[in-house]
């Protein structure tokens, strides 16, 4: 019997977190018993995953929890989702009732918002995000099942700044903790995460039979140079930057035009700076878009641009490069980990527009230089970040993790910790 | 003023109002007009009732659909009953909405207007006059307020219809208040009848913004920033000016005053440019509070990417401050670059770290712009003449004597 893991995000299908749902399709490949966990599903967003609906009973592996608001909503339902749990997991609900008593009444609470995960009866539960997990690290105790807890970079960036303390409960609850890369690990000791904790560093992964450049639309040498980004509209992506960027490159005589793949809160700021910088009719806001669509985008495009101030790891850049686009991104966060600089393209420091713009006008000014780039990016992506390698590396991650509760006192001097 | 008191009837103001639309509202009924503020809460405080304002009760949108639903019957019957013809002319104008229940939410906001009566209908801001556009049509004279960000970047969010509601409401105005010349050029793009507009600058009340009687010396520059967190105040740019200082080997600290969205980013900035020792955030304080602290500051910085004036600037200008601002909107119309501070390039640390480099290392340009700036500030920027010209513009669109 295949053990049973389920993996908590906050919406599930989302275009901005395709990640989970090749995770969600590897790991299902493999063999695993994988549920996904969520608080929000919507039908607009299934309908950019065709991927998804060609497995069969995937609905019945989404679990949807009940809404948390208004609470008098929940008040009501609260003994549904009793009932619920007793009927789908008798002998698991007895026991998180018993073990979290401590809470007095809000044990009822509690129970209403982690039902789903409840009623599942996993044997690993994988908090997809820090945030996530931090007020929830007594469920494993309650449910006495393992968690594994990723951090992704907003989660250690931004979330809960101002008490040093935030993580204490992740860092003494989880069983093992994944995190992108190298940077995101240092941040997580800066934290506060003691040093020995177990851990892996699993970078993202993408489809890279999906983002092949043999389609790619011969490039022109005629017409503007054509920048993309494709990401979130949010003030850490560093969108500003690049537009003054792309007003410098303007004002040197560059011929360039910039497309945005995205939606977001800051579209009304990116939309204002447009018009500020003068450069509404250079800089196109596409909206979110498909996988297709970002393929489709990348295929016309000559560089793409990320210009975060504040990034994990960043998939959309992995993916360009599979695409053959040299890429010219900051130095923010995991991005150097993800682009070689110089190799397959250029990283730059961050909030510094005119070193953006440098980097452009170089690549603008010589095809041969972003076609040896796109060539090397290619290459380091397939060989790298291949969505088969990290399905394997989460396999080993669980099995160590359960091994280790199996055979709990053999194995927990054996286990040293699954450090990359 | 004529005999019988004008009676004026503000649209669109939230409780509590913002610190200077409350200065407004008691300088008018200091000034011996008779001031309704339609509210969705009623007013708690007692400064409000002192100053001898009425509340007039809106209602929110909002709460158990039960309550919704015998609120706004309520509402109805009651406009039914004052006046059927101001029934009718909202019933017919909210066909233009899509959908019942934004209808119904169109027809809860205007319905407590029927039958209203007063001598001038004043939307303080843009955004009021747009969701109550129909009271633009119940024949009372009407005044809107071109403030700043709702002219110069809500129209440029593309996903918001402001660029598209503003036009109505200028056309059918009777006239338009810009709180400074940028404004109203702003405004003209969308369709602003420069006939109809009229400036009046803020104001402010030089006899509570006073300099401090001495300024104890500190070892480092104590730099002051006051607005709200957002985007539009750009103060991540005065924080990498701050780095910047800091790596030149001038001592200098911030202290940003003010709450908002944008604190994830400002907190995350401040990380990441290792200045948690150099900068404070004092969050939203009171007008008092505020004033203390800009009297032990040293330079009163303010990186905004848009402005309508620089209603914070004049404030500290009159505590006896010296400012560094940014070049947008109507800022040039409060401080001349060189004169009351330095005026710099918007989106650029480096030119606002140049100029605050420069007063750091020169006390006594610090202290000749300070005097500068709090003369100007008594000279042009007084709550009293504002008070005055705004009450001579109400006057004349009671009168109908605009254009």
């Amino acid at each position: 019997m295949p053990h049973r893991i389920a993996l908590v995000v906050p919406t599930f299908p989302r275009v901005s977190e395709t990640f989970v749902v090749s995770k969600f399709l590897g790991l299902l490949a493999q063999g695993w018993d994988v549920h996904v966990v969520c608080d929000r599903s919507d039908a607009a967003e299934w309908s950019r995953f065709p991927q998804l609906s060609g497995v069969p009973g995937v609905r019945d592996r989404v679990h949807v929890s009940w809404p948390h608001r208004p609470r008098w909503k929940a008040a009501v339902l609260m003994p549904f989702a009793l009932l619920r749990c007793l009927f789908d997991a008798p002998s698991k609900t007895v026991a998180f009732l018993v073990r979290a008593r401590r809470l007095g009444l809000g044990v009822f609470r509690r129970l209403y918002l982690d039902a789903a995960l409840i009623r599942l009866r996993s044997d690993l539960m994988h908090f997809e995000f820090g945030a996530l997990a931090v007020d929830r690290m007594d469920l494993g105790e309650f449910l006495d099942c393992p968690i594994v807890v990723s951090f992704r970079g907003y989660d250690l960036n931004y979330v809960g700044l101002e008490d040093p303390a935030y993580y204490a409960p992740v860092w003494r609850g989880a069983a093992a903790l994944h995190l992108l890369g190298a940077d995101l690990w240092r941040r997580a000791q800066r934290r506060g995460c003691p040093p020995e904790k177990r851990h892996v560093l699993i970078p993202p992964a993408i489809d890279v039979a999906f983002f092949d450049p043999a389609g790619n639309a011969r490039r022109r040498d005629t017409g503007p140079f054509r920048i993309l980004s494709v990401g979130r509209l949010e003030w850490k992506k560093g969108y500003e930057d690049a537009l003054v960027a792309l007003r410098a490159l303007l004002d040197q005589g560059i011929d360039c035009e910039y497309r945005i793949l995205g939606d977001g809160e800051f579209l009304g700021a990116l939309g204002f700076a447009r018009h500020q910088l003068d450069i509404e009719g250079r800089v196109s806001l596409l909206g979110a878009g498909s996988r297709d669509d970002v393929r489709t985008e990348m295929r016309a495009a000559d560089v793409f641009l990320h210009a975060a101030v504040s990034e994990g790891f960043c998939n959309a850049v992995l993916e360009a490069q599979a695409m053959e686009l040299p890429v010219v991104c900051t130095d923010a966060d995991g991005l150097p980990e993800n682009v070689e600089n110089g190799v397959t393209g250029i990283v730059v420091e961050r909030r510094n527009p005119k070193a953006l713009s440098d980097a452009l006008a170089e690549l603008a000014g010589d095809p041969d230089l972003r076609r040896r780039m796109g060539e090397a990016g290619r290459a380091r992506v397939a060989s790298r970040f291949r969505t088969e390698d990290q399905i394997e590396a989460f396999g080993q991650l669980y099995r160590t993790v359960l091994a280790g509760r199996s055979g709990r006192e053999s194995l927990r001097s054996a286990t040293s910790g699954a450090s990359a | 003023m004529a005999e019988r008191p004008l009676r004026l009837l503000v649209v669109g103001a939230s409780w509590p109002p913002q610190t200077f639309l409350g200065r407004l509202m008691r300088g008018l009924s200091a000034a011996g007009v008779e001031v309704t503020v339609a509210f969705s809460r009623a007013p708690d405080q007692d400064w409000f009732f002192n100053a001898g304002l009425r509340a007039f009760r809106t209602r929110d949108w909002s709460g158990p659909v039960l309550l919704r639903v015998v609120r706004f019957t309520w509402l109805f019957l009651r406009a039914l009953l004052k006046s059927p013809r101001d029934l009718r002319l909202f019933l017919r104008r909210s066909r233009a909405d899509r959908g019942l229940r934004a209808r119904l939410r169109t027809l809860n906001r205007l319905l407590p207007f029927a039958g209203v009566s007063c001598d001038v209908l004043y939307f303080p801001w843009n955004s009021a006059a747009i969701d109550h556009l129909p009271l633009f049509d119940l024949g009372i004279p009407v005044l809107v307020s071109c403030r700043g960000s709702q002219v110069n970047v809500a129209p440029y969010d593309p996903k918001r219809g402001v660029a598209r509601g503003l036009p109505a409401t200028f056309e059918k105005a009777t006239a338009v208040h810009c709180i400074s010349g940028a404004i109203e050029r702003e405004a003209q793009r969308f369709r602003l009848d420069p006939t109809k507009a009229r400036v009046i600058h803020p104001g402010i009340d030089p006899e509570f913004f006073v300099p401090p009687e001495t300024r104890e010396p500190s070892p480092v520059l104590r730099l002051v920033e006051v607005g709200s967190l957002v985007w539009v105040k750009g103060a991540t740019y005065a924080l990498q000016a701050v780095r910047k200082l800091l790596d030149r080997g001038i001592p200098v600290a911030l202290s940003l005053v003010g709450e908002g969205p944008a604190r994830q980013r400002i907190l995350y900035t401040i990380d990441d440019l290792d200045l948690w020792d150099h900068v404070t955030l004092l969050g939203a304080l009171s007008p008092v509070a505020v004033r203390d602290r800009l009297q032990q500051s040293d330079i009163f910085v303010l990186p905004s990417l848009s402005e309508g004036f620089c209603n914070a600037a004049v404030e500290a200008m009159a505590c006896g401050l010296p400012v560094v601002m940014t070049n947008c909107g109507g800022v040039r119309e409060g401080v001349t670059d060189g004169v009351e501070g330095f005026i710099v390039p918007v989106r650029d640390p480096d030119a606002m770290a140049a100029a605050i480099e420069k007063l750091a290392k020169d006390a006594a340009l610090r202290e000749r712009m300070a005097r500068a700036g709090r003369a100007r500030v008594l000279r042009q920027f007084t709550l009293t003449s504002h008070v005055h010209d705004f009450v001579t513009l109400l006057e004349k669109v009671r009168d109908c004597r605009i254009a």
